[in-house]
C-alpha cells in the first residue's frame, strides 16, 4: 500500500506519540511547515483508510475522552518504506540536476 | 443555529456508516479548529465546506466501490451494459436488413415471439459477460438480481420502444421535432407490436427466455462454491 501525502503526514505525526484528531491536524500543519492543512473531513477519511489497512489503531481515550490513534507495527513499516521511496526519488532528482547536490 | 449544528448538518453528505463512526469526533475537531482559527469567517467556512465536499465525494465513491452499495452499483452497470448492447445489436440488424433490401423480402415479418426470444438471447449473452466482468465474487443475492435483470431489461426496452413509437406515429409531421428522428433511429430495431396480444406474447417470450438464460448463466453464489 502506498499512502497518499496526507496519510503519510499522519503516519509521521503518529511516530512521536498517540494523538487525537485535532492534535493530528496541528502536527501535520507543523510537519509540513504550514503547506498542508487538513480539515476534519480529510483527516477522518484518511484515518478511516489507515485504520482499515491496519496502519493505525485506536487507543484508549485521553483525559478529554477524545478518541486517540497510535501507529501499528505495520504502519511503521509502511511509513519507513515510503520514506525510503521518497528518499530514492530525491536522489534521482539530484542526479538529474532538479535539486542542488546534498554536499 | 450554532456553527456546530451547521457542520453537523453538512455531515449528512457522508455515507451513514462513516458518519456514525466518525461524526462526533469530526464535530469535536471542527469546534477546536474554529476556536483556534485566525481566518475570517468567510475564509474559514470556505475551507471547511471545500474540505467536506472533497472528502465526502471520495468517501461516497469508496462506499460505492467497496461498501454496501457495491453490489447495487455493479448491478446497474450490468443492466446499462445489457441495454446498450441490445439496442446496438437490434439497430445493426435493422440497418443491415435495410441496406441489403430486396423486393423478395417485401412483406416479410418477424413473429413477435421469435423477435422476443432473439432479444432475450442477446441480452442473456450480455448478462453472462457482465457477470464474469462485473460480478467476479457474487454475494448471496447475485443470482436473484441477475434473473431480475434478465426479465426487467427486455420489458423495459420493449415498453420504451412501444411508447415512443406510438407517440411518434401520432405526431404532426409538419411540426415534427428533428430530435425525434434520432429517437426513431435508436428504437427502430425494436419490434413494434401491432396489438395488445402481440405485445403480451412478446413480453411473455422475452421474460421466459430471459429467465432461462439467466438460470443457465448465473454462477453459483460464493457460499455454495465454498461448500462444494
Amino acid at each position: 500500500m502506498s499512502p497518499t501525502s496526507a496519510e503519510f503526514h499522519l503516519l509521521l505525526a503518529l511516530m512521536r506519540s498517540p494523538r487525537h484528531g485535532y492534535g493530528l491536524m496541528q502536527d501535520v500543519e507543523e510537519l509540513s511547515a504550514g503547506k498542508l492543512r487538513l480539515g476534519p473531513g480529510t483527516l477522518y477519511t484518511a484515518i478511516r483508510r489507515l485504520r482499515t489497512s491496519g496502519l493505525i489503531a485506536e487507543c484508549d481515550a485521553d483525559a478529554d475522552r477524545r478518541r486517540c490513534y497510535r501507529l501499528t507495527r505495520k504502519g511503521r513499516s509502511i511509513a519507513s518504506g515510503e520514506a525510503r521511496r521518497l528518499s530514492d526519488l530525491v536522489g534521482v532528482a539530484r542526479k538529474h540536476g532538479l535539486l542542488p547536490s546534498a554536499t | 443555529m450554532t456553527p456546530e449544528r451547521v457542520y453537523a448538518a453538512l455531515l449528512t453528505l457522508y455515507p451513514k456508516p462513516f458518519r456514525n463512526e466518525y461524526g462526533p469526533a469530526m464535530i469535536d475537531a471542527f469546534r477546536d479548529l474554529r476556536q483556534s482559527s485566525r481566518r475570517s469567517p468567510f475564509g474559514f467556512w470556505r475551507f471547511v465546506v471545500a474540505d467536506i465536499v472533497r472528502s465526502a465525494a471520495r468517501e461516497q465513491f469508496d462506499e460505492c466501490r467497496t461498501g454496501s452499495r457495491r453490489f447495487a452499483f455493479r448491478w446497474l452497470a450490468t443492466c446499462a451494459l445489457g441495454l446498450t448492447v441490445t439496442v446496438l445489436v437490434t439497430n445493426m440488424v435493422a440497418w443491415t436488413f435495410s441496406y441489403f433490401y430486396h423486393p423478395y423480402f417485401e412483406g416479410l415479418t418477424v413473429p413477435p415471439w421469435g423477435y422476443g426470444a432473439c432479444l432475450a438471447l442477446i441480452l442473456g449473452g450480455t448478462i453472462l459477460i457482465g457477470q464474469r466482468l462485473l460480478l467476479p465474487r457474487q454475494p448471496h443475492r447475485a443470482r436473484a438480481w441477475v434473473l431480475a435483470s434478465a426479465v426487467a431489461l427486455p420489458i423495459a426496452a420493449l415498453l420504451c420502444g412501444s411508447v415512443v413509437e406510438r407517440t411518434l406515429t401520432g405526431m404532426n409531421p409538419v411540426a415534427a421535432d428533428p430530435s425525434a428522428d434520432a429517437l426513431q433511429v435508436l428504437l427502430r430495431g425494436l419490434h413494434q407490436p401491432k396489438n395488445w396480444t402481440e405485445l403480451a406474447v412478446q413480453l411473455a417470450v422475452m421474460a421466459a427466455s430471459g429467465l432461462a438464460v439467466g438460470i443457465i448463466t448465473a454462477r453459483p453464489s460464493a457460499e455454495k462454491r465454498h461448500a462444494h
